[in-house]
């Protein structure tokens, strides 16, 4: 079963990318929900993670931060991350390309946008 | 300010389209003319300031039926039917995204920008009046400073407006 880390300080916005993912074909996933990017690497740490898809601008820990102190962390570092965000710019998309992002979305997301990022990532290794 | 020259009517409709359909599943159809709630309707009314690339200030006046509705699409996948914070959540998200879709649309593809935390607050008696001033936070007042447009959704009225700097890409002026 996947486990998959969802970081959005926003519910609505937790719950929607859940129901586009499993549209995408992630059912049966597990998702762990949290609030900010701290929270998201302790849910990486204590219980591993197949996919995290983060918001940006978060409180405590932001999106970058997270992807700032993930890239730091050997053990971390090969974890995918899609970031959805509804501010996003190429500098900023650059910057977290650079930090290690599988990909920078704009809000809002599809399921279809989703499957086309994750496809390649997930097909080998299946569901 | 170096805000591209679009026609915000345009801007403001492609982005609240995306936005309804995307994560309401839901056509929005712009109104022509239109008016905001009669007075006495229960509404959220929700908005955000625009920090970079210009100042500004994107609000929405959104029936409460509608947002509920919207909630329920959303919140599916749960057992039991969304509560208020989560209906509150879901204005709050819809105009986040709304908003980075008008600003983004508007700002050049080099500018880096910057939206503030939404403001959300349910109305029970709506007064009719508009919402006004950036960084005002939430109220009722007016005279209007801003551009208002009017969409239909799920045979609701949605209201959206947009105040401020980021006003001056209407129509192509600078």
């Amino acid at each position: 079963m996947k486990r998959i880390i969802l970081a959005d300080d926003s519910c609505t916005a937790r719950m929607f990318i859940r129901q586009c993912l499993e549209i995408a074909g992630f059912t049966g996933a597990e998702f762990v929900e949290v609030a900010d990017g701290k929270a998201a690497l302790e849910a990486i740490r204590s219980g591993g993670a197949d996919l995290v898809v983060t918001d940006l601008t978060m409180p405590v820990m932001d999106g970058t931060e997270f992807m700032k102190r993930k890239a730091a962390s050997p053990r971390l570092t090969d974890t995918p991350v899609v970031v959805i965000t509804s501010a996003n710019n190429p500098a900023k998309e650059k910057e977290l390309m650079e930090l290690g992002a599988l990909a920078v979305l704009k809000k809002p997301v599809t399921p279809a946008i989703l499957a086309e990022v994750l496809g390649p990532v997930f097909t080998e290794e299946g569901q | 300010m170096n805000l591209e020259k679009y026609d915000l009517t345009q801007v403001v409709s492609t982005a609240v389209s995306a936005t309804f359909e995307g994560m309401a599943f839901t056509d929005a159809e712009p109104l022509g003319e239109g008016s905001f709630p009669p007075a006495g309707s229960e509404v959220f009314l929700a908005g955000l300031d625009v920090i970079k690339p210009a100042g500004g200030r994107v609000s929405i006046v959104l029936p409460v039926r509608l947002a509920r509705e919207i909630a329920d699409n959303i919140y599916s996948i749960n057992e039991n039917a969304p509560t208020e914070e989560m209906i509150t959540d879901t204005v709050a998200e819809l105009l986040n995204t709304l908003a980075g879709l008008i600003v983004g649309a508007v700002a050049p593809d080099t500018a880096a920008f910057a939206l503030g935390l939404p403001e959300t607050s349910r109305i029970d008696r709506w007064q009719g009046a508009v919402v006004s001033g950036q960084g005002s936070g939430i109220a009722q007042k007016g005279p209007e400073t801003g551009k208002t447009f009017f969409f239909t959704v799920s045979g609701e009225t949605l209201s959206v407006i947009v105040e401020g700097d980021i006003l001056s890409a209407r129509d192509g002026r600078d």
